[in-house]
């Protein structure tokens, strides 16, 4: 940010005077301000590099794939068993818990205890309890460290989905994915950065915003770049019939030079963006259709994920999210939509896992079997959880709840196999070492060689974080 | 293609006025014209390929426009129309 800074200085500087007459200190201007300016114009061609100092120690992973179930699966038909939950199923839930809490649509009714509407199984060498409605999940016990003590700050699915990816529930901040594309740069320049995919299936899906991936204040080049997970995955990514590949370089490189002769009129750093953009878009031409075509890929590999290609599904996504990561994108986020399962748990957990169990454990066995996971950090979980009390919109479920969660991490040296923190004896509370969403991204940070507290910006005379203004705590107990 | 002159500098000087409410500058008229006579040399020896280019879009394409030349063109708009200056207000 400084060099350009100061190339702002020196336009302003080289504007007033040549404006005011004085001819000869543009002159003795123009030659430093070439350097500086193909100095740039390299950046904007090749990859986005990082900041300098940073990573701030040795990164333990290159990069996070982060597997977001969208509407907030329940962390007690998941991961968190609590025999006192089925002892009182179907009683009043003790007020001693719910009190002045804040609860969504639960809001003004009965409470009811809801026992679990599935069973655990002790899984793996580590007897890791996962629910029946996993079982490729529990094949895989011994590689994830499950975190039981999660807690955020947000109930409804925006404001929570904003906070887990920016830290605040405050629109505009940048994303996880933004701030570290910024912090560590990116090892490719045919493809973005930052990748989103999405797929649908479930009860109610809540539709994502796209400022979801948003760059807030920090430059729109390190936005996420949304692939469609139908059809062509960029619009209009193939060039039209009667142009060349040489052609639509030549028009590319003619739009260049023409925003850089704007550029140096009215020094907007954005049209450094576009430039860096339209660059970017170009390559994809090519880098698109060959990550997307998956004829090269064996079957037994397809069959693994159970993907089928261009049909949009997690499966689908999760072996792309392999192919993007292979690739050298630094931060891939993939959106299952579902999982609000007020209603029919039992029938949509069926779905939902349906949908996601077995690619999950695919793309974590194809990434171990290519050595891929020793430096891919990846993250599962929702925006919250599910209320211990009972909901019923058609069939028994749950509602929203933010104070006691599960998600896991695996990758890059995390101990498999382990669980980290508890909630109380009905899963409502995180009580045994909580995790807040502020410790989880300094933890996603830490295993990317960034000190959280030194990863900021300076806006509006305050310096920004992931983190926010209160202390994060790396989960230290968790890392290899 | 119609409203405008003949010669390559007065369409190019109302491609600018209709797209950015102003006409170009030295620098942008000689890079536009670089880039017209080399699009223009490749269609004149590709003439299928501008073919190709104006199955592109449902807008039918006036009988007395010469296909080569609009091919340029249509190359030359896609230039202008994607710069920076015109997709945004500042």
């Amino acid at each position: 940010m400084k060099s350009r800074n100061d190339m702002e200085m020196l336009l302003r500087r080289r504007t007033f005077l040549t404006r005011s007459g004085l001819g000869f200190g543009a002159a003795a201007l123009y030659s430093l301000m070439q350097q500086q300016q193909s100095a740039q114009a390299n950046a904007n061609k090749g990859r986005i590099p990082g900041l300098p100092g940073l990573p701030h120690f040795p990164p333990r992973v290159k990069r996070v794939i982060f597997l977001c179930m969208a509407g907030g699966p329940s962390h007690l038909e998941t991961f968190d068993y609590k025999p006192k939950l089925n002892e009182l199923d179907g009683k009043p839930m003790p007020e001693s818990f719910t009190a002045g809490q804040p609860i969504a649509q639960l809001q003004g009714k009965e409470l009811k205890v809801q026992g679990h509407l599935t069973k655990f199984r002790a899984s793996g060498k580590s007897g890791t309890l996962i629910s029946d409605f996993m079982p490729w999940h529990q094949k895989m016990a011994d590689d994830i460290c499950v975190i039981k003590s999660m807690h955020t700050e947000q109930i409804n699915h925006d404001p929570a989905h904003t906070f887990m990816n920016t830290g605040s529930a405050i629109s505009g901040r940048p994303s996880m994915g933004a701030w570290i594309t910024y912090g560590l740069g990116v090892d490719t320049d045919e493809l973005p950065g930052f990748v989103v995919m999405t797929s649908v299936g479930g009860r109610n899906p809540q539709p994502i915003a796209s400022r979801q991936w948003g760059t807030g204040f920090l430059p729109s080049r390190y936005q996420g770049v949304e692939f469609n997970s139908n059809g062509d995955p960029v619009n209009y990514v193939r060039p039209p019939g009667g142009i060349t590949n040489a052609q639509q370089r030549e028009i590319i490189d003619a739009i260049r030079q023409l925003n850089e002769h704007r550029l140096e009129k009215v020094h907007n750093p954005e049209i450094e963006t576009r430039i860096a953009a339209y660059e970017m878009a170009f390559k994809m031409q090519t880098s698109v259709p060959e990550l997307v075509d998956l004829s090269n890929e064996p079957k037994h590999v397809l069959e693994m994920y159970g993907a089928k290609p261009g049909d949009g599904s997690f499966a689908s996504n999760c072996l792309l999210a392999r192919r993007l990561a292979e690739r050298g994108v630094r931060f891939i986020h993939l959106y299952h939509r579902g999982w609000d399962h007020h209603g029919g748990l039992v029938k949509y957990m069926n779905i939902c896992c349906g949908l996601t169990d077995k690619p999950t454990w695919a793309l974590l066995t194809d990434l171990k079997q290519r050595g891929m996971l020793d430096d891919t950090l990846i993250i599962w979980g929702g925006e919250f959880g599910r209320t211990p009390m009972s909901q019923s919109k058609g069939g028994a479920g749950r509602d929203h709840h933010i104070k006691g969660f599960s998600m896991w991490m695996t990758g890059g040296g995390i101990k498999g196999g382990t669980t980290y923190g508890n909630t109380d004896e009905l899963g409502y509370n995180a009580v045994e070492n909580p995790v807040h969403v502020r410790d989880l991204h300094a933890t996603m940070l830490h295993m990317l060689g960034i000190d959280e507290s030194r990863l900021s910006v300076r806006v509006q005379g305050l310096d920004m974080k992931l983190t926010g203004v209160e202390p994060a705590h790396v989960l230290e107990e968790i890392l290899g | 293609m119609t409203e405008a002159g003949d010669d390559f500098d007065e369409k190019l000087d109302f491609a600018f006025r209709v797209a950015l409410s102003r006409g170009p500058d030295s620098f942008e008229k000689k890079l536009f014209r670089r880039n017209y006579e080399r699009q223009l040399e490749y269609y004149r020896n590709h003439p299928e390929q501008a073919k190709k280019l104006q199955t592109v879009g449902i807008f039918s394409i006036p009988k007395e426009l010469e296909r080569t030349e609009l091919a340029t063109w249509t190359q030359l708009a896609r230039i202008l129309l994607n710069l920076n200056e015109t997709t945004t207000r500042n």
